[in-house]
This record gives structure tokens, C-alpha cells and sequence, in this order.
């Protein structure tokens, strides 16, 4: 069923008319108040598979390029026509607009760390999880895993917004997902390799620079 | 298209495994795992997708047991 496929949201006023989506069709704008969509007309949804998820990033690495605030659309959002966009982020675009503007000059890195010790333990069950309950559990786990301390310690000067899952998978012991204005992208690298240095045991793992895909929770 | 779903027939998500390297799993977590979701939207069959979440997590760790530096890029 055609549609629209929704590749990011920008600020207001982006000129979307150079680029070309999944497939090949010319992008343009929605706009939605102080934010834009950048969708492509397309004739049925994308299959997830390989081609489709590398082509689904480099519209976005693209889009990325020409403005410099993004927050990337999941893989596969397709609505019916803008309408359906308005009713579905409408409510939403305050918030999506704050958002939007933490991402102004920055570009999200991925740490894998990799480190001994048991897995993340398995929340209790069907216990109230309200947002106190959440950042105790957080705590918790995060406090399970020393590297953890490690890393966030020595990154956190020069990064804008932090993001962190554990994971239950030794010896994957978390993700973190940092977002950092581009102009400490080399700091940020010599220090990551400092911590594989300074953490024998463990490993660091990054990749990146990303489009802002961790950071498109509304706050 | 807000209630369409994949047919059952076909299993993406194991061609995609399938072709998986470190660099893939990567892009898998930041493209299907992450990013604006349309309210109201279903996304490709929410089912398969968190298939592919739980497996992935498996595939990152052995990524970086069978891999060694060449997986971690």
C-alpha cells in the first residue's frame, strides 16, 4: 500500500529537496509545527533485510549531513499520508522538538563493554515500576558492573547526553550510548582507547559516529 | 496499512542472522531497536522484530568471542 515513509525529523525550514530515500524517491517535508518530517512517497514497506537497514541509515546519515539537528525514525515507519504523520507526532512535537535541539551539533557514539563477572540480575517480577522504582533498578545494576563506573567516568566531560543499558549476555555487560558535540569527537576517541589501556580485563567496544538513534526518548 | 502485518510465510529475520557480521549487528540495534515510532504505526511485525532484539544481544557477545579484533569495529 503506498504511503509515506518517514526517514527523521528536522528542524523548521529544511530544504529536503536534494535527497533521495530507499528507493531513489525524491524526499521532501511535512512540516509539524517547529519541527519537520522528511518523508519519501514509497509503494509498500521495506523488508528488513541487510540492503534495506544500510539503505535505511545512509538517508539518514544523509539528512544528517544537511542539518544540524536530527532525530532518525525508527526502520520501517510508514504512515498513509501526512495526516495520519500529524495525528500519530502532533501531541508529541514539543516534546520531540527538546529533543531535536539536544542533538544540535552532535553525533551519537555506541560503547560495547565487555567485562567478567555474572549478567545483569532479572528484575523482580510484577513489582510497581514507577519512575523512582526505575532509577533505583538502574542503580543497581549499573553498581553491579565497576568498568561501567570506569567508562562514564572518564567520558563524561566531554559528552552532551548519556544513555545506558545492562544486559544480561556475559561478558556483554552494557551499552552505552553517548551523544557528543562533533568537535570532541577526537578527545573522545583518544580516551576510549585510554580506558582499553587502563581496563586489561575488559573490553571497550565503539563504533560510530552515528546519527542520534538512542536519543530520540522523549525526556 | 495501520493493521497490515508480514505474512508468516517468510522469515526475515533469519536471512538477516544469517549475513550477520559485527558491523551488521550493529546497525541492526541502531535501526530496528531504536529511533522515533510513529504512534499508531505497526512496525514489520512487532513479533519477528523482538525476535531479532533477543537474538542480537546473543550475537554481540559471541561477535566479540569468536571475532576477536576483526569483529570489533
Amino acid at each position: 500500500m503506498k504511503g509515506l515513509y518517514v526517514y527523521a525529523l528536522v528542524p523548521a525550514g529544511f530544504d529536503a529537496s536534494p535527497g533521495t530515500g530507499l528507493a531513489d524517491e525524491p524526499l521532501r517535508t511535512i512540516p509539524l509545527g517547529a519541527i519537520d518530517a522528511v518523508v519519501g512517497e514509497m509503494e509498500d514497506r521495506p523488508s528488513i533485510a541487510p540492503p534495506s537497514l544500510r539503505a535505511h541509515d545512509e538517508v539518514v546519515r544523509g539528512i544528517g549531513r544537511a542539518s544540524d539537528a536530527i532525530l532518525p525514525m525508527r526502520f520501517g515507519a510508514m504512515v498513509l499520508d501526512a495526516g495520519e504523520l500529524r495525528e500519530g507526532l502532533g501531541p508529541r512535537v514539543p516534546a520531540l522538538a527538546a529533543s531535536l535541539e539536544r542533538t544540535r551539533g552532535c553525533d551519537q557514539l555506541t560503547l560495547r563493554l565487555y567485562a567478567p563477572g555474572a549478567g545483569a540480575t532479572a528484575p523482580a517480577p510484577e513489582l510497581p515500576a514507577g519512575p523512582g522504582t526505575r532509577w533505583l533498578r538502574a542503580r543497581s545494576a549499573h553498581a553491579a558492573i565497576p568498568e561501567l563506573a570506569r567508562v562514564r567516568e572518564a567520558l563524561s566531560s566531554l559528552v552532551r547526553a548519556e544513555s545506558i543499558e545492562t544486559h544480561d549476555a556475559p561478558p556483554l555487560r552494557a551499552s552505552v550510548f553517548h551523544l557528543v558535540p562533533r568537535a570532541a569527537l577526537g578527545d573522545y576517541r583518544a580516551r576510549v582507547e585510554s580506558l582499553a589501556v587502563a581496563m586489561p580485563a575488559a573490553r571497550v567496544v565503539a563504533t560510530g559516529p552515528w546519527p542520534p538513534y538512542a536519543f530520540t526518548e522523549l525526556e | 496499512m495501520k493493521a497490515r502485518r508480514r505474512s508468516r510465510g517468510r522469515r526475515p529475520k533469519d536471512d538477516l542472522l544469517e549475513q550477520a557480521d559485527a558491523s551488521l549487528l550493529e546497525l541492526v540495534d541502531h535501526v530496528l531497536n531504536r529511533g522515533v515510532v510513529v504512534t499508531g504505526d505497526v512496525v514489520l511485525g512487532l513479533a519477528e522484530v523482538d525476535l531479532v532484539y533477543v537474538r542480537l544481544s546473543a550475537l554481540l557477545c559471541a561477535a566479540d568471542r569468536i571475532l576477536g579484533d576483526e569483529g570489533r569495529r
